[in-house]
């Protein structure tokens, strides 16, 4: 936990930073009010940062850590602006600095077989048993585990809109809001999203062969 | 991807985010009746938002605890802690930091402004005798089961409560004392400590999730004995004088009260 604040975040501009200079500046949050914002959002930042880690056990960890950072940049905040799309910005930069230590964590010399075995574990996660109809035939959990396996593929930001909208049924708006995009981008990266899983879970062949189009 | 197979994708996006007027989606619903490929194409869809709101589905328990703290802050019942840490109380109520950090944070007995606060290791001895030379006084306490083992399954992800038992005392909970900028703490940052009184006698259960798990040792001539558990993905230590656990096994499954 605590030997991860990174100084950074003290440079870093976010949004609703308060702009510096200026003669009247909106009050900052009081902790108490801090506190009051955080439980509203919530929600959203648990699905801002499960899409950073995919992790559930982690989530909490990131959250965490991320209301400790902000805490610290509280009299930083514009309290006008969105305290969201603020948090959420925090939660990202503070898995982005995780997964870099976590990159050289990983660059240990590593036995052969673990390699191997890791192509071979690799090399089973596409494999998938379909029907005649293109649909799946396999237990409840291996699908689950085959759609947490496609979203770690997507890009960050697809998979935030689109857990944002799954999850939480946040609308396409406040989407853009919290993670500072338009409204129409947010409704892109849902549909790609959505696109993409369908395609990696093996189904988007029911569509082509029907109605024509080039498959990948 | 041809322009056909485009439209349907985009319509499937809309009929599932309810934005098809009345009219198309009575069209699109007449499409899935004559169009296999399309209703499997959906059925996909529908499978995996039930996965993803599955998996990633946030914890209830947040709001739970957070609204009831929220309102003991907010009362003007007496805190142990004084009523100028509310405001920290606040913070932690929020549930997502430490209580000593918080406490830190907002100035209270520490530095303002970031803090940076690096852990400590230290032995489980060392922390028993910090917690009973303070007087085994807590910093927390629960009002009641229900958010005793929310409290624990947000720090471990285990909804415990501790059963009642002759001549156990619960008093409350502890954190890593946090001295300047170091956080002095037996497994990790997040180590919680529960303060009981056995048959008189000063015990206290260490508790962290198993990621953080080590071997815990008191030196021998100590007088403490070290007790431990494992329950789903959270270790327990009792650190006690006496010479067998009396904590530990009183660890049991949170019910809640029927008609909740």
């Amino acid at each position: 936990m605590a030997g991860t604040y990174d100084s950074r975040m003290e440079r870093s501009a976010l949004p609703g930073d308060r702009a510096a200079g200026g003669s009247s500046r909106p009050p900052a949050l009081s902790p108490a009010e801090f506190g009051e914002r955080f439980r509203e959002a919530a929600r959203t930042l648990w699905c801002v940062a499960a899409a950073m880690t995919q992790d559930r056990t982690e989530v909490e960890d990131l959250l965490q850590e991320a209301a400790t950072i902000a805490l610290g940049k509280l009299e930083e905040f514009d309290a006008s602006t969105n305290f969201a799309a603020w948090m959420a910005a925090i939660v990202r930069l503070v898995a982005l600095g995780r997964r870099r230590k976590s990159i050289r964590r990983r660059t240990a010399p590593m036995d052969p077989g673990t390699m191997d075995g890791l192509a071979a574990s690799a090399a089973e996660g596409k494999e998938r048993s379909v029907t005649s109809m293109g649909q799946l035939a396999e237990d409840q959990q291996a699908f689950e585990d085959r759609v947490v396996s496609a979203l770690s593929r997507l890009e960050e930001s697809r998979r935030a809109c689109l857990l944002l909208r799954t999850v939480l049924d946040l609308p396409y708006a406040e989407i853009g809001r919290v993670l500072g995009m338009p409204e129409a981008t947010a409704m892109s990266h849902v549909h790609r999203a959505r696109l993409a899983l369908r395609e990696s879970l093996g189904s988007g062949a029911g569509l082509e062969q029907k109605h024509g189009g080039v498959t990948r | 991807m041809s322009t056909e197979r485009n439209r349907l994708s985009r319509d499937i996006d809309r009929y599932l985010d309810g934005l098809l007027s009345a009219a198309e989606r009575a069209d699109f619903e007449r499409q899935l009746k004559s169009d296999p490929a399309l209703a499997a194409e959906l059925d996909l869809q529908q499978r995996i938002d039930s996965s993803l709101r599955g998996r990633f589905a946030p914890p209830a328990v947040i709001e739970a605890t957070t609204a009831a703290k929220m309102n003991r802050a907010a009362s003007n019942r007496p805190m142990r802690i004084g009523a100028g840490l509310a405001a920290a109380a606040a913070i932690a109520i929020a549930g997502y930091v430490a209580w000593p950090t918080a406490r830190q944070l907002l100035g209270l007995g520490g530095r303002k402004g970031p803090t940076p606060i690096h852990f400590v290791q230290v032995g489980a001895g060392e922390a028993y005798r910090t917690q009973v030379d303070s007087g085994m006084k807590p910093e927390w306490v629960c009002k009641d089961d229900a958010e005793f083992a929310a409290t624990l399954e947000k720090a471990v992800g285990e909804s415990l409560v501790v059963a009642a038992a002759p001549g156990l005392d619960v008093i409350g909970w502890s954190y890593n004392p946090i001295e300047g900028d170091k956080s002095r703490g037996v497994f990790s940052g997040y180590t919680m400590y529960l303060l009981t009184r056995v048959e008189g006698e000063p015990v206290v259960v260490m508790i962290d999730r198993t990621a953080y798990d080590k071997p815990v040792e008191v030196d021998s001539d100590s007088g403490l004995h070290v007790f431990r558990r494992q329950i789903g993905g959270a270790v327990f230590y009792e650190v006690s004088p006496l010479e067998a656990p009396k904590v530990l096994e009183r660890f049991t499954p949170f019910q809640p009260p029927a008609g909740e």
